[in-house]
């Protein structure tokens, strides 16, 4: 079982070799840090970390705004990810 | 839909003084919803006017070339009527023009090229058409009346215009007496299932409709730099973002129809919107 700092590191390094270096609060999405193509990857990418299928219903602008959100809403993390990676 | 369903509808319509409905997907106004039509977009230029909008009076299509870089012809081939001459013998494709989709689209071309250093408003009527395959009087039609108010600017520039035409409208509703609420949307054309388009707009939300009964009455969209990249449209160094707010004046007469009935006459007085 991959632990949520694991997940966090994973995510990290997929969004920056998407992106370049950006920090955990970037708005990934109004910044066009990441476009439609690779936020369909992105969605695939948590559903692999997590092993469970996103839900419509989880499909909110503020749980993917940054690293820290995705972070908090879907890879089990706490409030500060900087710490507990 | 069910073709019953669509003549009901029609059918329903029928009490409607003044309106004259086309199976082509066209709609003839006269007497006093046509009057009615002409004050409620008088007041949406009104309030554009107080805002500094400068008015531009469109041609009926897009310049050859602009619905292409525009992405409008990728994104929405379904909806496009392109306008063909019949007779055409010069040996070019005939299939250049297309008949406008949507108001703003014309604002754009205007600013090529324009380097701003404040934000720039415009607002312009136009008559747009979009290919259904269903047409329902006032509700959904291949031609329709738009008034739009288009903010050219920098971003926080655009964000407060946005908001500003958004609690706007709401307010005209409430004097109207049309209940509606905001909700953002995404494009129907875009199939969840399939396309990455969907899961962006639905994630990065950039239009909101004001609904009224379910029908979108009227959207507020934010292009981001989309258009002031591709017009090289700049705004203090930076490519200009640009959103608009966008009002489609059948689908206001369908709401007030809903809400005080047929006859125009009894309707409230658009001269206190704005």
């Amino acid at each position: 079982m991959m632990t949520a700092s694991t997940r966090l590191m994973k995510l990290r390094d997929w969004v920056r070799g998407q992106a370049g270096p950006v920090d955990d609060d970037s708005p990934l999405l109004e910044s066009r840090l990441i476009n439609s193509l690779q936020l369909v990857e992105l969605v695939l990418l948590i559903e692999e970390l997590t092993g469970r299928p996103i839900r419509p219903d989880q499909l909110l602008p503020a749980s993917f705004r940054s690293i820290r959100t995705i972070y908090e809403n879907f890879l089990g993390g706490q409030s500060r990810p900087e710490e507990g990676a | 839909m069910n073709p019953s369903v669509q003549s009901q509808a029609i059918k329903a319509l029928t009490t409607v003084r003044g309106l004259h409905w086309n199976d082509s997907g066209q709609a003839a106004l006269t007497g006093e919803l046509a009057r009615y039509a002409d004050r409620l977009d008088r007041a949406f230029a009104r309030w554009a006017a107080s805002l500094g909008a400068e008015p531009l009076l469109p041609p009926p299509c897009l310049p050859p070339g602009v619905p292409e870089r525009c992405g409008y012809l990728s994104s929405f081939p379904h909806h496009a009527t392109m306008a063909v001459p019949v007779a055409d013998d010069d040996g070019e494709d005939p299939v250049r023009s297309l008949l406008t989709p949507a108001a703003c689209y014309h604002v754009y071309p205007t600013l090529e090229d324009s380097h701003l250093n404040r934000p720039v408003f415009l607002t312009l009527r136009a008559t747009c058409f979009r290919n259904e395959d269903v047409f329902l009087p006032l509700e959904r039609q291949w031609s329709f009346s738009m008034r739009e108010v288009v903010c050219v600017g920098a971003d926080e520039d655009v964000s407060r215009f946005l908001e500003t035409a958004r609690k706007t409208a709401s307010a005209w509703c409430e004097i109207l007496g049309v209940p509606i609420r905001l909700d953002r949307a995404t494009d129907p054309f875009f199939d969840p299932a399939s396309s990455p388009g969907w899961l962006m707009q639905r994630l990065l939300p950039l239009k909101t409709e004001l609904l009224s009964d379910g029908l979108a009455i009227g959207s507020f969209n934010s292009h981001q730099s989309f258009f002031g990249e591709t017009f090289s449209i700049r705004v203090c160094g930076q490519p200009a973002w640009t959103g608009c707010a966008a009002f489609g004046l059948e689908r206001w007469l369908l709401a007030l129809i809903r809400r005080h009935g047929p006859d125009a006459c009894g309707w409230p007085d658009p001269e206190t919107l704005a």
